[in-house]
């Protein structure tokens, strides 16, 4: 374990207010460089790199072209999500969660409704809790086929990350007919949704899984996953053992591709996930391509989830009778719930008033970022930006 | 009119028709990709500027040509300058030897013109390397190094299978080879299908086309040795690489495909269609396949396509003699 | 009585009913929310705690005699909030660890209850295919003016990035962490502990322009 936890630090710098800072280490770093003690490169990889994904900036130490560091510097896009929304209005912190997982906004939505639900003892009708259920799953499919179109970028594929996004497209015009938005929904609201959906919808969301279920999602797998070249370039690459994955605090398909199944919906299920039948994909290598590949069952069975709960919609009202003002107890809650990345939690703790005394956003993609030493040291910088697509990482989770 | 003025006039003329051509070519084939990868991404494409947007690449040159020229502070500002040029200039001197149809050559008919093909065609690393090193950037040094190293490792087996045609045809000169393919009324793909996917395969290599970008591998390092360039010198760049891209597929045709011979049509134009029949290959092959790495693409070289192109070679021989 | 009294009435009969139907739906009555401020008032959790959470109690209270847990179950969530005294939270998180089998850290939090600081770890088990048994969630209460804890990076290398954002928003430092510098934070940042309740905002205010129509 302190061999890991050595690795994953590297040479530390032990000072603590007045420490280095990372500018000072890259001048120093460069000195050492030009005084020609060290054979190493210091490349500054981002902020601004094609394939950072957002403004992540990793420090990288290279030998010739193989990684011997890789130091994530992150906190570009901070903007204290925590501290804005201590004293908003439950009902205001729901359309700013959606802003920290930009691409599974649903999933945000729940983890913050949720909490509060969870506190006040709220009970969501059926109908709503299985209406969650479904738009929960096509999240989940949207945010896979944006990780697949720029994973397949990474890999230099440009041509699948339009054919990802084609039928992410599709997704977004499904969403904006019953929420009014594209990105960014507000559809959940505390106690139940927005509103209904109507049947015509759900004939529409019908035929694109149809389509997409016999047409794209095949030809994924045809045009990338099993391309010769892509299994080469993923297949060993940024392997995590189980045991780092569970150390290092892994969630979702960066731990189920370490051959750990795991998943919240099964595990400790929060809508009514339990009453639908579906499988949770793992790995065995815990390398990028088991990650890939995981990821990409998951969207079918994805499909599978919103087909049945289709099929057993039951009627009735989607919100539940609230009071006007939400003044949940005073008491703490950490509701958890399995996002597209991972284990998204709130740690919510109220004071009795109308908004939260404090909550605290656990963050899959801030965990992961953690393993991107482990995985990238003693590979190419080319294997680097495989690593950081498989983690598949939103930035403005990540800092919030 | 003296004799040798005739003969310099002939040759500005030439070079002007060269050059015209290169620009017309680098116009048609950047609007080409464009619309080629657009219809293999479900998009559209160009299509504002002019019919089907084929003017768009007029309108992206005037861009270019008003920006502003930006040179890093750091950089090394000769070698940084003179790299585009470095680079362009061996894409045209290929032309010289270029057979357009039967005694015609735009240059002159090299006896040895095979061995100016490989020997023009592997200086444009100069350039790569001038801009890699004069930007003082660290991508664009990775870059430089990456593409010295594959051009290293794919030169031998490109000039190995290049060899093939030669010991087929009898000759190095290019205008025989197509003569002696015209002559025996087969193209030398036939007999020397493994030389020409060889040959294909080194080619894209060596242009960072398709799955071998990893020159440029604007995932990994923002765009390589182009990184600090801008406006027309990275234009320049562009244009290069694009006319390399041509004239790689028209030597091919050449060697492989009979060059100019064909029904009907005018010599030079059978050249270029056959010409633009592999560049369209080869965009298609780009637009769908992921990138390899690095070392993958070295161990393809040296451990797969070195000893298949030896092999090739010797088998050949033993059918020749 | 008005018509919004009423109303508001019947709302509040409403909410009670969904709770003490959620409730029994979880087979668990009592309290939906225990452990009150932080949990640190004594263990009130009324008679919901499943009998495993016993189990590990008095496992724990052998194994550490004389330390007050105090501990709260939490029916909302499912986690045992225990309080950790600060100077035993290395050995406790060992014992958690390695004798109870809490090998996943899931967040690790810092809170502000004015008058000190705390941080909270909620722990669970990972195992494939396995629902965890025990959810227990940690806190240790940190002086707010000597704001010093333990770290546990060696414990769980998930608190790595956790304890330098926690480091960074709170200024709690956490003695042993190899790395402990600003993570979210501009490196420069001097204007305090934006997670803190007594921060201010120094930065200069933009002016808002607001045009009259």
């Amino acid at each position: 374990m302190a061999d890991q936890i050595e690795r994953s630090i590297g040479a530390g710098v032990q000072v603590i207010e007045d420490a280095e800072t990372m500018e000072e280490a890259l001048r120093r770093a460069h000195l050492e460089e030009q005084a020609g003690e060290r054979r190493r490169m210091l490349v500054n990889f981002g902020p601004q790199h094609p394939s950072t994904h957002g403004v992540l900036r990793v420090l990288l130490t290279l030998e010739g072209e193989t990684v011997i560091d890789a130091q994530p510097d992150i906190g570009y896009l901070h903007r204290n999500w925590e501290k804005i929304v201590e004293g908003w209005t439950y009902a205001m912190v729901v359309p700013f969660s959606d802003r920290n997982d930009y691409l599974a906004a649903i999933c945000n939505e729940q983890a913050v409704v949720g909490a509060v639900e969870r506190l006040m003892g709220i009970e969501v009708p059926e109908r709503g809790q299985f209406l969650r259920v479904l738009v929960f799953e096509l999240q989940r499919l949207t945010s896979h086929l944006i990780w697949f179109g720029t994973f397949a970028m990474d890999m230099g594929a440009t041509t699948a990350f339009l054919h990802a996004f084609r039928e992410r497209e599709r997704c977004y015009s499904l969403f904006e007919e019953i929420t009014g938005a594209r990105l960014l929904y507000n559809y959940l609201r505390i106690g139940g949704l927005r509103n209904d959906v109507p049947d015509s919808w759900l004939k529409k969301l019908e035929q694109f899984l149809d389509d997409f279920e016999k047409e794209a999602y095949p030809s994924y797998w045809d045009l990338v996953i099993n391309n010769e070249i892509f299994r080469v370039r993923t297949k060993g690459i940024g392997v995590i053992t189980p045991e780092q994955a569970i150390a290092y605090g892994a969630s979702g398909p960066v731990l189920r591709g370490s051959g750990i199944r795991w998943d919240l919906r099964k595990v400790d299920p929060f809508l009514p996930y339990d009453q639908f039948e579906f499988d949770i994909p793992v790995g065995t290598n815990g390398d990028a391509y088991d990650r890939a590949i995981v990821r990409m069952k998951e969207m079918m069975e994805s499909v599978k989830i919103i087909r049945q709960v289709m099929k057993r919609l039951p009627d009735g009202p989607v919100m539940a009778k609230l009071p006007r003002a939400l003044r949940p107890p005073k008491g703490q809650v950490y509701n958890r719930v399995e996002s597209p990345r991972g284990e998204v939690g709130v740690y919510l703790i109220s004071d009795g008033g109308t908004g939260p005394y404090r909550i605290k956003w656990r963050s899959p993609c801030f965990t992961h970022l953690m393993l991107l030493p482990v995985m990238a040291r003693g590979h190419l910088v080319a294997d680097l930006v495989t690593c950081i697509g498989s983690i598949d990482i939103v930035l403005g989770e990540v800092d919030r | 009119m003296p004799g040798w003025l005739i003969d310099f006039l002939w040759v500005v003329v030439k070079v002007t028709l060269v050059i015209a051509f290169v620009g017309v070519n680098f116009i048609f084939m950047v609007w080409l990709e464009r619309k080629l990868s657009a219809k293999m991404q479900a998009r559209i494409g160009p299509n504002r500027v002019g019919p089907h947007g084929s003017l768009q690449l007029i309108a992206d040159a005037l861009k270019l040509f008003s920006k502003e020229d930006i040179k890093p502070a750091m950089a090394d500002p000769k070698v940084w300058a003179l790299a585009p040029v470095v680079m362009f200039a061996p894409a045209l001197l290929v032309f010289y030897v270029l057979p357009v149809g039967p005694n015609a050559v735009i240059g002159t008919d090299l006896n040895v013109g095979l061995l100016y093909l490989a020997a023009v065609s592997s200086f444009t690393l100069v350039g790569i390397f001038m801009a890699g090193w004069g930007s003082n950037s660290k991508y664009s040094l990775l870059g430089a190094m990456r593409a010295g190293a594959a051009l290293m490792a794919y030169e031998i087996p490109l000039v190995l299978s290049i060899l093939t045609v030669a010991m087929l045809a009898g000759t190095l000169s290019v205008q025989g080879i197509v003569q002696a393919q015209v002559d025996r009324g087969y193209y030398f793909v036939f007999p020397g299908i493994v030389a020409f996917i060889i040959y294909f395969i080194c080619v894209m290599a060596e242009l960072g086309r398709g799955p071998f970008d990893l020159v440029e591998a604007e995932h990994e390092l923002v765009m390589g040795y182009q990184t600090e360039y801008s406006g027309m010198r990275w234009g320049i760049m562009l244009m290069a690489e694009y006319t390399n891209q041509f004239t790689a597929a028209a030597i091919a045709a050449m060697l492989f495909l009979g060059g100019w011979d064909g029904p009907f049509l005018p010599g030079w134009l059978w050249l270029v269609i056959k010409a633009y029949a592999l560049v369209m290959v080869m965009m298609w092959v780009r637009w769908t396949l992921p990138r390899v790495r690095i070392d993958q693409l070295l161990d393809l070289s040296w451990k797969f396509l070195l000893p298949v192109s030896l092999l090739n070679l010797v088998v050949v021989a033993i059918f020749l003699v | 009585m008005t018509d919004e009294e009423r109303k508001d009435q019947a709302a509040a009969a409403a909410k009670a009913a969904a709770a003490a139907k959620a409730r029994a739906a979880a087979g668990e009555g009592g309290g939906a929310a225990a452990g009150g401020e932080g949990g640190g008032d004594g263990g009130d959790a009324g008679p919901v705690m499943p009998e495993r959470y016993q189990q590990f109690l008095d496992a724990l209270g052998k194994e550490f005699e004389g330390v007050d847990f105090a501990p709260a179950y939490n029916a909302a969530d499912g986690f045992l909030y225990i309080n950790v005294p600060r100077d035993r939270l290395r050995e406790i998180a060992l014992y958690l660890r390695d004798r109870a089998g809490l090998n996943y850290l899931r967040a690790l939090s810092g809170v502000d209850w004015m008058d000190r600081l705390q941080v909270v770890y909620h722990l669970t088990r990972v195992e494939p295919d396995t629902r965890p048994e025990l959810l227990v969630a940690m806190q240790v209460d940190v002086d707010r003016d000597q704001a010093v804890c333990p770290s546990l990076v060696d414990v769980w290398p998930t608190a790595d990035f956790n304890e330098r954002e926690v480091f960074d928003l709170f200024g709690i430092r956490f003695e042993g962490h190899p790395n402990l510098r600003r993570i979210l934070l501009p490196d420069n940042w001097q204007g305090g502990y934006p997670l803190r309740k007594d921060f201010v905002d120094k930065r200069p205010k933009r002016q808002r322009k607001i045009r009259p129509r």
